[in-house]
């Protein structure tokens, strides 16, 4: 093992004719670190997740999985490695309890450990009444929450999920969210590329954003969020404020937007900490604004990534 | 939550990963409607190939009496029987119902195929009658269903194996199934074992029932019958390549399917017809090689290839049949070299999607 991470990815390109879908990208995912992977449609996410887990090949770079070349020898690459991409389809002739033991098998593990694993993680993604039923009945979030007991099933040292919540009610979301908090503590790699950011800043340590197969930014969750260094605040009113004490607010040094979603909620984005927050709420109990609630929405994540993109495009 | 901490693995052997791929692909096909179907056409063709004749009054085997229309010859007489499948030494005439003894002074039947006897004075104007056993011979009984065998062939691999690889793309259990410690052409060579097996079963018990009915019916069975399954195999084997090989280049199940049913169905005979019409023997076209089964029937006695000219009409007509030793080879080689062909394909194949 050489100090690359554990997931290492270097001058990765894939090029579908003339189009760059990923475009020479680096990125090194270190042991136990649990990193969002962000961008909007297009971006490149689903394809480099796609040659990490060998169902399309790069065209140039490489990509590494526990210092093997997954791109050379995916077989030994991907033995260790738990994979949501997209949301699968099962064979929808098999049971639950025949899938997992099916992709036991073909994972090396033992028939005891199979049927304790299998049974397990169908308790844990809540889906032990369906475990002898035939897939072919199952609903699209009862498939996600199979292939994400299908990827966890050999206790893999590398979790690549792309959109792992998708599909999935609130409710399933936050079990989802759960799993994969509980798995970052027990020390697995997690490469996760979500739409949902506030899922990432829940779930993962570190971000990358990529855009037109670029890797943009690539740090931990907490300096990006100091470098976004504006937060979301929203309030609510009692009474629907003045045009006057809008505009007074609004002009206020560090505000930086304003949207009025509602007649009695607005919601501000400032620059600054907490000293900062006491003087907008101050001006705006000045402007003779009824506040019956004032909260931060910790979109700071959000915000950096809307300037990113927007930079990027 | 009860996860335990991560833990380092080695994929298994391949043989390994491959013995499973097949268990489970078996799986999905004892479960799919494809096999209650393909079952469902043995059945009901057997039955139909094998009652039709009885409905028409055709028994297969049994005794009858006829009267026989006596045509003079000279100082002798013959008479055709319409039953060819009569057996010599069960056979009694009388004339005028009185028995007429069997020697060669008296009258002969011809076991040449022609259902003649032939009398050795003129019994032109009496009343013969002939009373004798029959019985279908085996190779012929069993040569009746063979005519189904080809059509039942191209049913099964388009049932199994036709969308075999391309189902995985469209179906997008590939996202399943591909990013696991398993190499493509191990999935491969595990799907194809399964749809040879599946396959397999069902000409297994296409064969088997032709061996069940043909000793009920005439009590014996046809001496190649296991030479002809063996043909049927190997023909089974090029024909699941090739359908493979439409799996491995399509991007969708229906059309792989229609192509590989239409392909070995109509296609590739209309090329083959058009090489009899033309004098040429297209020993290299896999469909030609569909007969085998049913001339293998006849190892002993083999057919060969002829060439009529139709008086008049100003064309001839060339009627070839496969050579056993060369077909077999060039059958062999579809295997591999579809075989091979489709691996490359399965494994450069990208889920893109």
């Amino acid at each position: 093992m050489t100090s690359e991470g554990i997931i290492h990815i270097e001058n990765l390109t894939k090029q579908f004719g003339v189009v760059k879908a990923v475009d020479n990208l680096s990125l090194d995912v270190k042991q136990g670190q649990s990193v969002g992977f962000l961008g909007p449609n297009g971006a490149g996410k689903t394809t480099t997740i796609k040659i990490l887990t060998h169902l399309i090949n790069a065209t140039s770079g490489k990509a590494h999985m526990m210092g093997v070349d997954v791109t050379k020898e995916p077989r030994h690459a991907l033995a260790n490695v738990g994979a949501v991409v997209e949301t699968p389809e099962f064979y929808p002739f098999l049971t639950p309890i025949e899938t997992l033991s099916y992709l036991g098998r073909i994972r090396g593990m033992k028939p005891s450990e199979i049927s304790s694993r299998s049974e397990e993680l169908l308790h844990t993604v809540k889906l032990t009444e369906w475990k002898d039923k035939r897939i072919g009945k199952f609903s699209k979030g009862m498939k996600q929450r199979l292939a994400i007991a299908q990827a966890l099933l050999h206790e893999p040292e590398i979790l690549i999920l792309d959109e792992p919540t998708s599909g999935l009610d609130p409710r399933g979301m936050v079990e989802i969210r759960e799993i994969l908090n509980h798995l970052r503590t027990e020390g697995y790699t997690i490469f996760m590329s979500s739409h949902l950011l506030p899922e990432v800043q829940e779930v993962c340590d570190s971000v990358a954003v990529i855009d037109y197969g670029k890797l943009l930014v690539y740090d931990s969750v907490e300096k990006l969020s100091k470098m976004a260094n504006m937060t979301r605040i929203e309030v609510y009113l009692a009474e629907a404020p003045s045009k006057e004490a809008v505009e007074r607010v609004a002009r206020f040094k560090f505000v930086k937007n304003i949207e009025r979603p509602s007649p009695m909620i607005v919601y501000l984005d400032y620059t600054g900490e907490v000293e900062q927050r006491y003087l907008l709420l101050k001006e705006m109990l000045d402007a003779d604004m009824k506040v019956i609630s004032f909260n931060p929405r910790g979109l700071a994540l959000e915000n950096l990534y809307m300037q990113l993109i927007g930079d990027s495009r | 939550m009860t996860e335990g901490a991560p833990i380092r693995r080695e994929p298994p052997s391949d043989l390994s990963q491959m013995v499973t791929v097949v268990k489970y692909e078996l799986l999905k096909h004892t479960r799919s409607r494809r096999l209650i179907g393909s079952i469902a056409v043995i059945v009901l063709i057997i039955s139909l190939i094998y009652a039709i004749p009885l409905a028409l009054n055709n028994p297969y085997a049994g005794h009858t009496t006829l009267q026989v229309e006596v045509i003079p010859y000279g100082p002798v007489s013959y008479a055709f029987l319409n039953n060819s499948h009569a057996l010599n030494d069960t056979m009694v005439i009388h004339v005028n119902g009185t028995l007429l003894p069997r020697s060669n002074s008296t009258w002969i039947f011809n076991e040449d195929g022609t259902n003649r006897v032939l009398f050795m004075s003129n019994l032109s104007g009496q009343k013969v009658v002939a009373d004798f056993d029959f019985k279908t011979p085996a190779k012929d009984f069993s040569d009746t269903f063979m005519n189904f065998m080809n059509m039942l062939v191209i049913i099964l691999v388009t049932f199994f194996g036709a969308d075999a690889l391309v189902s995985e793309y469209q179906n997008r259990t590939a996202y399943l199934l591909f990013p696991n410690p398993i190499r493509r052409e191990v999935m491969f060579a595990g799907k194809f074992i399964a749809s040879f097996i599946a396959c397999l079963t069902m000409i297994g018990l296409f064969y088997l029932l032709i061996l069940v009915l043909s000793l009920i019916s005439i009590g014996g069975v046809a001496t190649y019958l296991g030479l002809s399954f063996c043909f049927a195999i190997l023909y089974l084997l090029a024909c699941l390549a090739v359908a493979y090989f439409v799996s491995s280049i399509l991007k969708g199940s229906t059309g792989a399917i229609i192509l590989t049913f239409f392909l070995l169905l109509m296609i590739l005979p209309i090329v083959q017809s058009v090489g009899m019409i033309s004098g040429m023997k297209m020993w290299f076209l896999l469909t030609f090689m569909g007969t085998l089964p049913s001339t293998a029937l006849s190892w002993d006695n083999y057919p060969i290839d002829s060439v009529q000219t139709i008086p008049g009409m100003g064309f001839t007509l060339y009627d070839y049949y496969p050579d056993p030793g060369t077909s077999a080879i060039v059958m062999f080689a579809y295997v591999v070299i579809f075989v091979v062909m489709s691996i490359f394909l399965f494994r450069r194949k990208e889920l893109t999607g």
